[in-house]
């Protein structure tokens, strides 16, 4: 009866999730795994991870990602998916993150061994007693923005004097407030959790967003593009690049193979996932309705279609951290006296100079 | 007789115009039918569905009514600031009581640090008050926007995990104390009550409705997986639909409307109603489709289109009895004229028809034929009558080639005497007449004659003079004897008054000598061999048959050996060339001279050769008699 919205997959995509259901049955089943199911975000076993069997020999790894499961984290999905992981001996556990957990501090916790931050938040909290290291640089663009309604008359940044501006009140939206204070605009910065409504309802007059998420739902609540004023920090030195992959140095230097091979099989996951968007967003879906979160598909495509912008970017090889990058990280710290001491490229991400680690 | 053009029979041609006329007819009066109908239609819908769609609207919103005049008593209370904290809890708790719908309360206080934030929710009558654990709710929308904007809030819903437990939509207003600003009153009312009202929502048979947020979302939809993941913008870019979006837009701005929609090809068009809920501009939207909506229209173009199609049926079947009525008659006529055309001109049956044109037409086409059949009767027997006419004029005419001499019989010829004769009759008898025999051992007797008049009655004049001339010639010596003789007959017994012109000459075989009378014929020519022409042009009499007791005189001419003589009728000299000119006696001795020493069947073949190159072939030409007669020499000498 409401067939007119119902939101049901593809059928070719309903297909392949239902074989790979059932099979994840019977081998279920048949190893006699499925008694006992671990915390909802590691439920899934995909058919090849189910082929190796041999569980108790795989190094187990826990991966906090940075927000909550959504297409920002396909290639770690894909990894799992595909068995990139369970190739290279590795179980990965993936771990949802947002304000409830942290990322950084689930690595200082010890609640998981790798973990997914901005750059400019890996350095800010960098602690030279306790080091941790870029295993990759997943991002390779800076994709904040700062978003406001044209009726609120703002036409250039200068307008923003004196304006409430909303900004994520975790460790993502420091790099906001950094340029928000470097602007010196006497901006009102107003700390929130995730919502778009405070900008709708003209509780702030600009509010920053991601371009693969928050802005594409700002376009679904009925503002056009043309209503709207956005400022690209990129255009303003402040070409942040964000996602990246980090871990304790001690666990690196102690795990370095494993540390390696799960870089090697993200990155692999995620170029996986870029060229075979409709079955990568089949499996974010996924992960998103099992941990009982709104599974929007097109709001997915989006943000999957913005990713493989971010990912692919450079001319350098996926997961390279560019010097330049680097340093402009460094560089903003460094002005606000946030760095005591300099930190080294190399030390920071070995895989820029293997020679050296 | 086949007709030569592709024809088609009468009743189809009816039919088939009248299939072209009716389907244009119909087709226009269903289409503007349609769309008379289709205008009153959409009005009276618009006004049903909107009607519809607006008390449900009032249903729903008399539940946030409800709780927004609760919220603004419960800050007036808090504002006055006169009651004690125990106080506001026992008036939060008889709200809670007395409205079923009310679940939660919720004092917020902007400051986490004094402790004093707590919800108020019901536990089994009586009330709990729950204190917030952290400063989270400071970053709520239902605690930051009415804060920030200082204005009253509508939440979307939300699940209120740490108080009531429910999914619940909040209101929220500024917590004031004596007019100084210290926080958020929040009151919750279950999401689950609004759904309530919102689901079970039937318009027409399939048609449903939703509910959908200030900003879009879609909070009640009979579709669960719908809710609180997808806004009516998701929708309008999924099945990228424009219209969609702007009705979308329309409808979180407050609008009311009714618009035609497709969104899934699948599904064909539907028809949107929206209208706003005045408390918190979130907007009710039915969805109905196009067909249910129209379901009497299409009833309507059914009907026509049947009653259409019978009635073209039942015209066509009248036509085709009507026409056939006419047909049949008209059939049987074709093929009596069919037969007629085969040349069956028999009376035909009659023609059975009510029609009076046929009738007429059937009735004047048998006239017609037994005219006709009388006609040929009668061409047939004038056709047989001249054939026997025909059939007594070639007797006649042999007879009349029977009566002159043959060239060919030489053995009528002395043997000094060379002849050649051509008679050549303009019709298929003729008035000209050439003779010649031996009158007597020594005389040679020949005679021409043109009678002045055609056909039988000259042949018979003619034929008359011959017979008299054979039988009258040997009884008298002279020419002009013979001629008075012919003369007396012929006025005596000619009674179509023709008269006849006539040489008649005697050849003394023995000398040479040549007596002859010319009665008002054209001159007699002697050719000799050395090519002198003598004419001789006077004539001894007028024209035989005129008068009676003429005196006719004769002329003497003597034949030297190879002489010729020549006689001729006046066909010879009165041909007539294309530009009118006569041939003449000119004409004939320029032939002669040129033509003197050739014996007699030569010369006579010259001259009517030159004749007939000079004549006008398109001129009914005269009777054309020649006679050419060679004197060889005394009769013993030869």
């Amino acid at each position: 009866m409401y067939k007119l919205f119902d939101l049901s997959f593809p059928a070719k995509a309903s297909i392949r999730l239902g074989a790979l259901l059932s099979a994840m049955a019977l081998l279920m089943l048949a190893t006699g795994c499925g008694k006992k199911q671990a915390a909802p975000s590691t439920q899934i076993k995909p058919a090849l991870q189910a082929e190796t069997a041999d569980t108790e020999n795989l190094f187990r790894l826990r991966y906090r990602l940075k927000w909550l499961h959504q297409a920002q984290f396909a290639g770690a999905y894909m990894a799992r998916e595909k068995g990139f992981y369970r190739q290279r001996g590795l179980e990965v556990e993936l771990l949802s993150g947002g304000g409830d957990y942290p990322p950084y501090q689930s690595l200082m916790e010890g609640s998981a061994e790798i973990a997914n931050l901005n750059l400019i938040t890996a350095l800010n909290n960098y602690d030279p007693a306790r080091p941790i290291v870029n295993l990759a640089q997943i991002s390779q663009k800076n994709s904040t923005l700062l978003v406001g309604k044209k009726s609120s008359g703002i036409r250039t940044i200068e307008d923003l004097r004196g304006k409430k501006v909303g900004i994520w009140r975790d460790e993502g939206g420091i790099h906001t407030i950094y340029f928000l204070e470097m602007l010196d605009l006497d901006i009102q910065v107003i700390p929130f959790d995730w919502s778009v409504n405070l900008l709708l309802n003209d509780a702030i007059d600009m509010m920053s967003v991601m371009d693969y998420n928050e802005y594409h739902r700002i376009l679904m609540s009925g503002l056009d593009e043309d209503e709207l004023v956005v400022f690209d920090l990129a255009d303003y030195d402040y070409n942040l690049v964000d996602d990246g992959i980090y871990t304790k140095r001690s666990f690196y230097e102690a795990h370095r193979q494993q540390c390696d091979d799960f870089t090697e099989a993200t990155i692999q996951g995620w170029l996986y996932a870029l060229e075979h968007p409709e079955e990568t967003l089949n499996v974010v879906l996924r992960y998103q309705r099992e941990n009982y979160l709104p599974a929007n598909p097109e709001h997915q495509a989006w943000m999957l279609d913005h990713m493989k912008r971010r990912v692919l970017q450079d001319s350098h090889p996926p997961g390279f951290l560019a010097l330049e990058d680097f340093n402009l990280a460094h560089r903003i710290l460094e002005e606000r006296g946030l760095i005591p001491k300099a930190i080294d490229y190399n030390t920071f991400f070995p895989h820029g100079n293997p020679e050296k680690n | 007789m086949e007709t030569q053009k592709k024809t088609k029979p009468l009743a189809r041609q009816l039919i088939s115009f009248m299939f072209i006329f009716m389907v244009v007819l119909f087709l226009l009066l269903i289409l503007i039918t349609r769309q008379l109908v289709f205008n009153t239609m959409r009005k009276t819908e618009e006004k049903t569905i909107g009607n519809l769609t607006e008390t449900n609207v009032q249903i729903i919103d008399k539940n946030l009514a409800n709780i927004m005049t609760l919220a603004k008593n419960l800050q007036m209370v808090i504002n006055d600031d006169i009651y004690t904290q125990d106080n506001i809890t026992r008036h939060i708790h008889h709200l809670l009581i007395n409205n079923p719908k009310l679940v939660s309360v919720c004092l917020a206080h902007d400051l986490p640090s004094e402790k004093q934030t707590q919800t108020f929710t019901l536990m089994q009558q009586s009330i709990q008050s729950i204190p917030a654990d952290d400063d989270d709710y400071l970053f709520k929308d239902w605690f930051q926007i009415p804060w920030l904007s200082r204005n009253a809030y509508w939440s979307d819903p939300w699940f209120d995990g740490q108080g009531s437990g429910r999914v619940v939509v909040s209101y929220s207003i500024p917590l004031t104390i004596r007019g100084s600003y210290r926080g958020i009153i929040r009151l919750d009312t279950p999401m689950e009550n609004l759904r309530r009202i919102v689901m079970p929502l039937r318009i027409k048979q399939t048609g449903y409705a939703f509910l959908i947020s200030s900003n879009g979302m879609i909070v009640a939809h009979p579709s669960d997986s719908l809710a609180m993941n997808y806004t009516i913008f998701d929708l309008a870019a999924r099945f990228d639909r424009p219209n969609l979006r702007r009705i979308g837009r329309n409808a979180i701005n407050g609008q009311t409307g009714f618009e035609r929609v497709r969104i899934d090809e699948e599904q064909g068009d539907n028809w949107i109603a929206y209208h706003p809920l005045p408390s918190n501009h979130w907007s009710l939207i039915a969805v109905v489709p196009h067909s249910e909506v129209f379901a009497d229209l299409s009833y309507l173009v059914i009907i026509f289109t049947i009653a259409s199609v019978m009635a073209f049926v039942i015209l066509a079947a009248t036509i085709w009895y009507r026409s056939r009525a006419l047909n049949q008659p008209l059939t049987e006529l074709v093929d009596a004229i069919k037969q007629a055309g085969d040349g069956d001109l028999q009376p035909s049956p009659q023609v059975n028809t009510e029609t009076y044109e046929i009738q007429v037409i059937a009735e004047n086409f048998e006239k017609m034929k037994s005219s006709l059949s009388r006609y040929i009767d009668n061409l047939q027997q004038v056709t047989q009558e001249k054939d026997r006419i025909m059939a007594e004029v070639t007797f006649a005419s042999a007879i009349q080639r029977n009566l002159i001499p043959k060239n060919a019989d030489i053995s009528i010829l002395p043997p000094n005497l060379n002849t050649f004769g051509i008679l050549e009759p303009a019709g298929a008898i003729g008035g000209d007449l050439f003779d010649y025999f031996l009158k007597d051992e020594g005389h040679f007797l020949f005679a021409i004659a043109d009678v002045v008049g055609k056909g039988v009655a000259a042949a018979m004049t003619m034929t008359m003079a011959t017979t008299l001339l054979r039988t009258v010639a040997p009884l008298k010596a002279k020419p002009e004897e013979i001629l008075e003789i012919l003369n007396a007959f012929l006025v005596e017994n000619n009674l179509e008054s023709d008269f006849v012109t006539m040489i008649l000459g005697i050849i003394d075989l023995q000398s040479g000598r040549c007596v002859f009378s010319n009665a008002g014929h054209v001159p007699l020519y002697r050719v000799s061999a050395e090519g002198r022409c003598d004419k001789f042009a006077t004539t001894h009499s007028t024209a035989l048959g005129f008068f009676d007791n003429i005196r006719i005189s004769s002329e003497e001419i003597q034949l030297a050996a190879g002489d010729k003589i020549l006689v001729f009728t006046d066909g010879v000299t009165e041909a007539v060339s294309p530009d009118e000119q006569l041939f003449g006696t000119a004409g004939l001795e320029k032939v002669l001279a040129t033509n003197s020493a050739v014996p007699p069947e030569g010369m006579a073949y010259a001259i009517l050769r030159a004749i007939q190159e000079f004549a006008d072939p398109q001129m009914t030409p005269d009777d054309t008699t020649i006679l050419v007669i060679e004197y060889l020499g005394p009769l013993g000498q030869v």
